[in-house]
């Protein structure tokens, strides 16, 4: 697979995690 | 051009990426998420009250100053190691990502103000003011979006023909001089001589004998004619 859409895939994949750990700490802290 | 086979897969870099890029997202969701409660509930600003402060109804809590102060730092920090280790994996062409996160930052954020602009919480004035920012912002986001996919959609051609020769990163001189220097001035030795060696051999041998005595030619002030190699005597007047 060519390099460019491994990172693609790997970035969106940690973005979606961060996202959902982001919604977590903000509600825990609001 | 360094050589994609040698390159390989770079595992600790991808898990780099992913790590950053979780990273940042969830700082970023931090911010977005502390500046909507701020705008909803204190009205956009945060005063903490004193004789020349419009406190009421615009304290803000721990988590919203918390979650804004300490999200932008983290942001900086994690966007900073994304960069580094998409670099890390991908090369100098890949720092286009960091146009990616400048359209990430603005375009979250700008949709809040244009959300929350078109539909302000109650008791809220001069939200038309954050349709202004909303616009301008999401201007900001575009001016990295677009530049951004472009970068990626280089890097990803790079990556499909890495032996173009219009990715070649100039490794080694694409275009060499071929100039047939022919000696063209007149009461020169080697006149008409194109070759370097043949035009030194029919000046034959320097004017004062050894290189050393020639040396000392120039400091005796004397002037020296570039075309003949003869020694003028400039005289010790003037």
């Amino acid at each position: 697979m060519n390099r460019a859409w491994t990172w693609l895939i790997v970035t969106a994949l940690g973005s979606c995690v961060g996202i959902y750990a982001g919604i977590i700490i903000s509600n825990s802290a609001l | 051009m360094p050589d994609p086979q040698k390159q390989g897969a770079k595992p600790l870099a991808l898990i780099g990426v992913f790590i950053a890029a979780a990273g940042f997202a969830a700082a970023m969701t931090c911010v977005y998420r502390g500046m909507r409660d701020l705008m909803l509930n204190s009205g956009g600003f945060c005063a903490s009250g004193g004789a020349y402060q419009i406190a009421p109804g615009h304290e803000c809590t721990a988590g919203q100053t918390g979650l804004l102060t300490f999200g932008i730092l983290a942001m900086l920090v994690l966007g900073a190691a994304l960069l580094g280790a998409s670099g890390w994996f991908g090369g100098s062409s890949m720092t286009g990502v960091g146009l990616f996160m400048w359209a990430a930052l603005f375009g979250s954020l700008g949709y809040n103000f244009l959300d929350l602009g078109i539909s302000p919480p109650p008791r809220t004035s001069g939200a038309g003011a954050w349709i202004v920012c909303g616009v301008l912002f999401m201007l900001m986001a575009l001016g990295g979006l677009i530049p951004g996919i472009m970068a990626f959609w280089s890097y990803y051609k790079q990556e499909e023909n890495p032996t173009d020769p219009k990715y070649a990163t100039f490794a080694e001189p694409l275009v060499r001089a071929n100039v047939n220097f022919k000696r063209s001035m007149p009461g020169d030795p080697a006149f008409g001589i194109s070759d370097p060696i043949e035009a030194a051999n029919a000046q034959g041998p320097p004017i004062g004998g050894t290189p050393q005595a020639a040396k000392q030619v120039e400091t005796t002030n004397d002037f020296v004619d570039p075309v003949t190699g003869q020694t003028v005597s400039r005289g010790s007047g003037g």
